[in-house]
């Protein structure tokens, strides 16, 4: 019996060779329990080894293999072949960033975003190490959990045409972090970090396509965040302007 | 030794049709589209009292002129998109409320159910209000 075969067809760009990119088509040995990352690593490893991407942990933790697959943001780790219907099974890089190389995108844009929601829980008096932790019921963890749960792997921003449209929008992971400190019973950081997201090119720029949700392959559900941050911020806008001393 | 680095990003431009590339960013446009319907009727109802301002004549002309074939059609296009307008604005209400309580499948249908089932009452209302012909006036007796 002949071998079953399936054609991937994959946006190269070589910087050191060529200033445009290109569609190269592999055709492989296919089996059925075989997702995108297998392919891609089968390529690498007896087709053609200057194939470049980035992958890690092939269990959806890391959130290093994102990739646009038919057009669509996912982890290639997740996504078996028998689950596509076009052939060849056509693989882009993540939407809306630079490409480095082949499948590899620039990322530094979306670390920058991040950082700029200050990711870390914010104290107005730091307390003595004596007083013991922070304690937390379930209640309190569950507040945030949903958020907590992002890898980073931006298939969010691939998805945002808002982010596709203006590159300066803060975008739905970055909104989605802050949404998860500011939601945190330990955290204090509101008056520093809400400044910093309610702005233009912040959550005010969102205008609930809600695509990012769709994509999340964590449902972490960056699109509710974002809107719940949006009332978040008119509320405390609000309280500002009509109790200026309660809310010093 | 190691080669030099060559960093040479390279920036892909969005087609202008996007939106045609799912169901989803193709209703989103939709939405964002039928706003200019519900801006347009806001227009057209001004338009309404400034002739009704002018005296008799002027509103009739106001009503040929609303009455004509086109003005149906424009107004059928206004019904169909302020009702899509008004039912994904529903849909997504939920996802701005805060809690635990709209993080269910079935609470998110409650909320819309909720406001469709409020927004159709004061309509009906509305309709009450102005299409009930006024009480006869009854003569007072007379001194």
């Amino acid at each position: 019996m002949a071998e079953k075969t399936i054609r991937l067809r994959i946006l190269r760009y070589r910087p050191e060779r060529s200033e445009e990119t290109f569609y190269q088509v592999y055709t492989i040995p296919y089996r059925d329990d075989m997702v995108v990352l297998d392919a891609l690593n089968f390529i690498k490893d007896h087709v053609d080894p200057t194939l470049t991407f980035r992958w890690s942990c092939r269990m959806g933790i890391c959130g290093s293999c994102g990739a646009n697959i038919d057009g669509v943001p996912r982890l290639t780790c997740a996504v078996f072949l028998r689950s596509l219907r076009r052939r060849p099974v056509t693989i882009d890089p993540l939407a809306n960033f630079p490409i480095l190389k082949d499948l590899v995108v620039d990322i530094d844009d979306f670390m920058e975003k991040l950082v700029s929601v200050k990711p870390y829980i914010i104290r107005e008096k730091e307390r003595p190490l004596e007083r013991g932790e922070f304690r937390q019921t379930p209640e309190d963890v569950e507040m945030f959990r949903q958020q907590s749960l992002c890898i980073n792997c931006m298939l969010c921003y691939s998805a945002c045409p808002v982010y596709g449209h203006d590159d300066q929008f803060l975008g739905p992971a970055a909104s989605a972090l802050a949404f998860r400190y500011l939601k945190d019973s330990r955290d204090q950081g509101a008056d520093e970090r809400v400044p910093a997201i309610s702005t233009k090119h912040g959550i005010w720029q969102c205008t609930l396509v809600g695509e990012c949700s769709v994509v999340c392959p964590k449902h972490v559900d960056p699109a509710g965040a974002i809107q719940q941050l949006k009332a978040l911020a008119a509320a405390k806008t609000m309280k500002a302007m009509l109790l200026p001393l309660a809310s010093r | 030794m190691a080669a030099e680095t060559i960093r040479r990003p390279y920036v892909r431009h969005r087609s202008a049709f996007w939106w045609t590339r799912n169901s989803r960013y193709l209703l989103f446009q939709i939405r964002e589209l039928s706003s200019v319907f519900v801006a347009l009727y806001a227009f057209l109802f001004l338009f309404q009292l400034w002739a009704l301002r002018g005296g008799p004549g002027s509103y009739a002309a106001f009503l040929d002129f609303w009455y004509s074939p086109l003005m149906i059609l424009v107004s059928l296009a206004i019904l169909g998109f302020t009702v899509l307008h008004t039912v994904t604005w529903f849909l997504l209400t939920p996802k701005a409320l805060a809690g635990r309580f709209t993080r269910s499948a079935a609470s998110t249908v409650f909320i819309f159910v909720l406001m469709l089932a409020v927004w159709i009452a004061v309509s009906y209302l509305v309709v009450i209000l102005l299409f009930t012909p006024p009480a006869p006036v009854i003569p007072s007796g007379g001194h």
